[in-house]
């Protein structure tokens, strides 16, 4: 009795401590914990909660020190394990998490809470097999308990994971014989465990005891998922190629759900199996009466579907499950033919379905299907059930349902490649006829909320991508810019519609002015994981159109969500196996380990740190500082290149582009998303690769340039291991960056990374400076070029002189390790000839004037690029870009006018923004050179 | 035509076309994973024959004796796969789930402007239990309306008998 009054005593002193740290009022409990403290100086509990205070309140050295002083008591109480538990994933200090446990553990071996509190700990840090033989001894002190059980299994799991060969021969073995043992005494009581069984079949690839599992009175268990034994049951036939009874399941799940899409497919494709094989069933067996074995069956049965459901609300499924059936036949190169063809069912589709958003998206699954001749003959028996398609002068829709139709028509067409084959004028045309369509269709939605899509935007989206193609073809920037003034026009009647913005950020984008951008991505509430998959919106033209303080930012929040997400995370592997949700073990480490490597957040972590390299330093001081503040390893690759991830999400924009059209355009469409989707990574991960190498090559150099002199205790946070000497890593970053320049000459035409133009060659030859004043003297040219009197906005400019900029500044730092290398010596040369006063005159070795003769061009080149990144700023040169004529309108509508009035001075604005912060940037880099003088 | 299936991590990679809708809230990555690492039944996604998420339901089970009911945490259709009936469907799945845990009802919360989806809610059987006040932070607080289902297993249909008055968002259990 007396030892529970004292824990009594103890919590109700601790509560106003928990109090004031449940209300964020950390300041006031580090006072409650002192006090407490005053009368119990040794209660660790309090300790801990001040600790816990301490660190919220940023003060982490006060917060470690009493951290330390009680972990190295190894407390054995509950409230004060949990609240160290909290102050340490606070920290991420995962690994002291286990420690505490396992002294704990040790003092009170018999304590249940502890171990699993063990187990928990071993689960944040992956360490399975740990995890394995934890979850043993709690099952050892607790029998009756199955999780503890299961938990160990799960561990052994997820062993297989790691190690493939052991996985088979030893991991996935053991954990079936547990499973068996538990199943064979009847000791199964939850779902849960027999979903582990099944993980671990299915691992096994032991698909016919996982039906006779499924089958059996276990299978009776698995209650969650609707129909879930029936469509596993269904997937494993088709995994055991046992067609005839996958057949007859999936049949079944159809009437049950007849518009699930995959129980089509797979009802269709086990169908053509059995026909392809001349599959029968034996005569006087009824066993497979149910199996259908030819398409005809199939159609047979697919129509009996679809006068089931004629009196229910119309589905989809059935409808295009007779398209996919003609498409299976095409594909195995059956010879079978069927009652139908494509083109019919594709009108009678339309027929049905025509007024619906995603008809479209449906068809065009199906188009392939279609000849040339068959393509035009859809559109044109289309056209004819529509009355505004009849007569030449355009007819407007009388009502949403008709307009949706005939927009469904012209999606169909552009994908179809026939806006392709029209000559340019005619495009126009037909541009404009969308744009008054647009129009028009905006009475519709005159009554729909600030939330809702305008429903005539589709005419919008296609007039804007009808003059991207032609911009694409002409190169006449002038379609691009009334592209933008429409989108900009659209987008404030239908405020919500995140197509219209993303398509509006890219043309900005292609014309080099980033502004608006910012504030159309803001407008998309990008957050949590939208910055891994959608942050490559804006995240490639950030930086490269000079934009530094906004790529400060971005990259900022970028690296922020990840860097949080993983501590997050890892307290949900822990929560999946409290609630046995055993599937989500797996999927959770995958899905973890996918936003880990995602290339967007190694791209965030080396462009934000070249950018601070180049704009933080304007002393070489200074950038030695940054190489040591951001414990740059120049040896170490941060991730693998070949483990990236492509999280983008590419599919989101919808261009309805025809798919020989779509090769290696800028707009990726649903069609052939994937091959250019391929594409695109390995130009991406091509890239970082070049902006990583360039990285730790400069930071190689700041440390080599610091060691020269004798300052080899900074090992920049690298200290553990045995350090290579970083003239070696330096030679061999080089090399590497050689050979990847080889490598990626497919990808030097998009990013021209390696220009290898002879004249070039040439210069590399020569010094430096030199080469950065041709390259100069080769991009310097204004934003605004004539020809032939017309005159138009050189986006490349812009690209050009940052890119420029930011070599200058590379080349700056590495004159700054020069320095550091070579004053030393010179002052000592000085000292000795001095010493030598007598003696002849000892001549200065060339270095030191070569030096200086490079620091003189390089602050001349440093002033010539100031100057042409001050002659593109529209404002500094007082140009009106409205008044340049820079296009022309396509419509005579004075709000088309005064949006593109609009439009220029944002254009201007960006502009500006772009010289300003680029020249303030080379103002750092001229500051920088100063102090380099020998 | 339209495959529904449990919601995985990945599916969280491909959801843009759902979440960039204004009406749908996008959550940081613990709100999702704690739905299914608990709840992986009540998280389904849509997807069309293109592979494209069309829309999720995303939901649990809670509540202890005759409050033990069926909870719908977000609903979401793209605005292109809209007007297919697909809401009543996940919706539909998800009260299926729940007459099989045994509930008493299903619940919601909906912005009291939001008519569309009050509409839709009322075509399914639902109806406003009670109204929570200014449930919804943001420029403006705006109201909620708590909407019912009565299930199978309350015969008597007593979990939706309306509240008379409002009550706060802080009075909620």
């Amino acid at each position: 009795m007396a030892s529970r009054s004292h824990v009594d005593v103890n919590e109700r002193r601790l509560r106003p401590i928990y109090d004031c740290l449940d209300n964020g009022n950390n300041k006031k409990a580090v006072q409650e914990a002192d006090k407490v403290l005053k009368k119990q100086k040794d209660l660790q509990c309090a300790k801990i909660l001040k600790a816990l205070a301490l660190l919220r309140l940023g003060r982490h050295d006060d917060s470690s020190n009493l951290l330390d002083e009680v972990h190295a008591q190894h407390p054995v109480d509950e409230a004060t394990l949990q609240a160290m538990c909290i102050c340490y994933r606070e920290t991420y200090k995962l690994e002291a998490i286990v420690d505490m446990y396992e002294n704990a553990h040790k003092l009170k071996p018999d304590n249940e809470e502890i171990l699993s509190a063990l187990f928990m700990a071993y689960v944040r840090m992956g360490n399975y097999k740990k995890q394995q033989q934890t979850a043993m001894s709690l099952h050892r002190l607790q029998p009756q308990k199955n999780p503890y059980y299961f938990w160990a299994i799960m561990s052994i799991v997820m062993q297989s994971h790691t190690d493939k060969r052991l996985a088979a021969t030893m991991f996935l073995p053991l954990a079936d014989r547990m499973t068996k043992k538990y199943v064979e005494e009847g000791k199964i009581n939850a779902e849960a465990e027999v979903q582990l069984y099944l993980i671990i079949l299915e691992l096994m690839g032991k698909y016919e005891e996982t039906l006779n599992l499924l089958k059996g009175p276990l299978g009776e268990k698995l209650t969650s998922e609707l129909l879930y034994q029936e469509t596993c049951e269904a997937e494993l036939y088709t995994k055991l190629e046992r067609w005839p009874e996958a057949n007859a399941a999936y049949k079944r799940l159809i009437k049950e759900y007849p518009d699930h899409w995959i129980n089509w497919q797979n009802y269709i494709s086990s169908c053509i199996k059995l026909e392809s094989t001349d599959w029968t069933p034996l005569e006087n067996d009824d066993s497979y009466s149910e199996v259908h074995y030819t398409s005809d069956m199939a159609l047979t049965f697919i129509q009996e579907i679809l006068t089931w459901q004629a009196d229910n609300r119309l589905l989809r499924g059935p409808y295009l499950a007779r398209l996919e059936l003609i498409k299976v036949l095409r594909q195995t190169g059956s010879n079978k033919s069927i009652s139908v063809s494509a083109l019919p069912l594709m009108i009678e589709y339309y027929e049905l379905f025509g007024d619906k958003f995603c008809c479209v998206e449906d068809l065009t699954i199906f188009t392939d299907l279609l000849s040339e001749e068959e393509g035009k003959q859809l559109i044109d028996t289309l056209s004819e059930t529509l009355d505004m398609c009849k007569t030449s002068d355009i007819t407007f829709a009388s009502n949403v349902k008709q307009m949706q139709r005939h927009v469904t028509i012209c999606k169909l067409k552009r994908h179809l490649g026939i806006f392709h084959q029209q000559p340019i004028e005619q495009r126009l045309v037909l541009t404009k006829e969308f744009l008054s369509r647009h129009q028009h269709g905006l009475d519709f939605g005159k009554d729909l909320l600030a939330t809702d899509v305008q429903f005539s935007d589709s005419y919008l989206l296609l007039a804007v991508h009808l003059l991207v193609d032609i911009w694409e073809e002409t190169e006449d920037t002038k379609y691009l810019w009334q592209g933008i003034v429409q989108l900009e026009k659209g987008m404030k009647k239908s405020i919500s519609n995140f197509q219209i913005k993303v398509l509006l950020m890219r043309l900005y984008c292609i014309m080099g002015v980033y502004g608006p951008c910012h504030t159309l991505y803001e407008s998309l509430e990008v957050k949590h994981i939208m910055n891994d998959t959608l942050g490559h919106t804006i995240f490639n033209h950030i930086g490269r159109l000079g934009h530094f303080m906004a790529a400060c930012a971005t990259y900022g929040s970028m690296l922020k969500f990840f860097a949080v997400n993983h501590k997050e995370t890892a307290e949900y592997l822990i929560a999946s196996y409290k609630y046995g949700s055993f599937n989500k073990i797996n999927e959770f480490v995958k899905f973890r380990n996918r936003l880990q490597n995602s290339i967007q957040y190694i791209s965030a972590q080396v462009e934000s740190m070249l950018l601070d390299m180049g704009m933080e330093t304007s002393k070489h001081q200074k950038t030695e500082l940054m190489v040591s503040y951001m414990a740059l390893a120049p040896d170490k690759e941060r991730t693998p290149y070949e483990d990236l991830c492509d999280n983008r999400d590419l599919s989101l924009m919808r261009a309805w582009a025809c798919p020989v059209k779509v090769s290696m355009q800028i707009i990726f469409d649903l069609c052939n998303i994937k091959e250019a989707e391929e594409y695109s990574f390995k130009e991406e991960k091509a890239w970082i690769q070049v902006r990583d190498l360039s990285l730790r090559i400069l930071g190689a150099c700041v440390i080599l340039g610091q060691h020269s002199v004798g300052n080899i205790n900074n090992r920049n946070g690298v200290d553990h291991e045995k350090v290579r000497p970083m003239n070696e890593v330096l030679e061999d970053l080089i090399k590497q960056f050689k050979d990847h320049l080889t490598n990626i000459q497919d990808f030097s035409k998009p990013y021209k990374v390696n220009s290898k133009d002879d004249e070039q060659e040439e210069k590399l030859k020569s010094c430096v400076p030199n080469i950065l004043e041709g390259l100069l003297s080769k991009h310097r040219c204004s934003l605004v070029q004539s020809d032939n009197d017309k005159k138009c906005v050189n986006p490349k400019v812009l690209e050009n002189l940052v890119f420029l900029t930011e070599t200058l500044s590379h080349v700056v730092i590495l004159t700054g390790v020069c320095h550091r290398i070579l004053k030393p010596l010179k002052s000592s040369f000085n000292k000795k000839s001095k010493k030598k006063k007598d003696a002849a005159p000892v001549a200065m070795p060339s270095i030191f004037e070569n030096y200086n003769h490079h620091l003189t061009s390089l602050e001349t080149v440093a002033k010539d690029l100031h100057q042409a990144v001050l002659d593109i700023d529209p404002v500094f040169l007082s140009i009106d870009l409205s008044n340049l004529s820079l296009t022309e309108p396509l419509t005579v509508d004075e709000e088309d006018a005064a949006i593109e009035k609009d439009m220029w001075k944002k254009v201007e604005k960006s502009y500006q923004v772009s010289a300003w912060e680029v020249t303030e940037f080379l103002h750092n880099k001229m500051q920088y050179l100063n102090d380099l003088k020998l | 035509m339209t495959t529904i299936r449990p919601f995985t991590c990945d599916d969280l990679f491909r959801f843009n076309n759902v979440n960039l809708d204004p009406l749908t809230e996008t959550y940081g990555l613990p709100f999702y994973m704690q739905y299914l690492a608990h709840w992986p039944e009540y998280f389904q996604v849509a997807e069309s024959p293109a592979g494209q998420i069309m829309g999720y339901i995303m939901g649990k089970a809670e509540g202890s004796a005759d409050l033990w009911h069926g909870h719908v945490t977000a609903l979401s259709v793209a605005p292109e796969y809209r007007r297919l009936g697909l809401a009543a469907k996940l919706m539909n799945i998800l009260e299926e789930i729940s007459e099989k845990k045994r509930c008493f009802f299903v619940d919601l919360f909906v912005r009291v402007s939001n008519k569309v989806a009050v509409d839709m809610y009322n075509k399914l059987g639902y109806t406003v239990y009670r109204t929570v006040l200014e449930y919804y932070s943001g420029e403006v607080d705006e109201d909620a309306y708590d909407m019912r289902k009565a299930l199978s297993r309350d015969t008597e249909k007593k979990s939706v008998i309306p509240l008379a008055h409002p009550v706060r968002p802080e009075e909620l259990d």
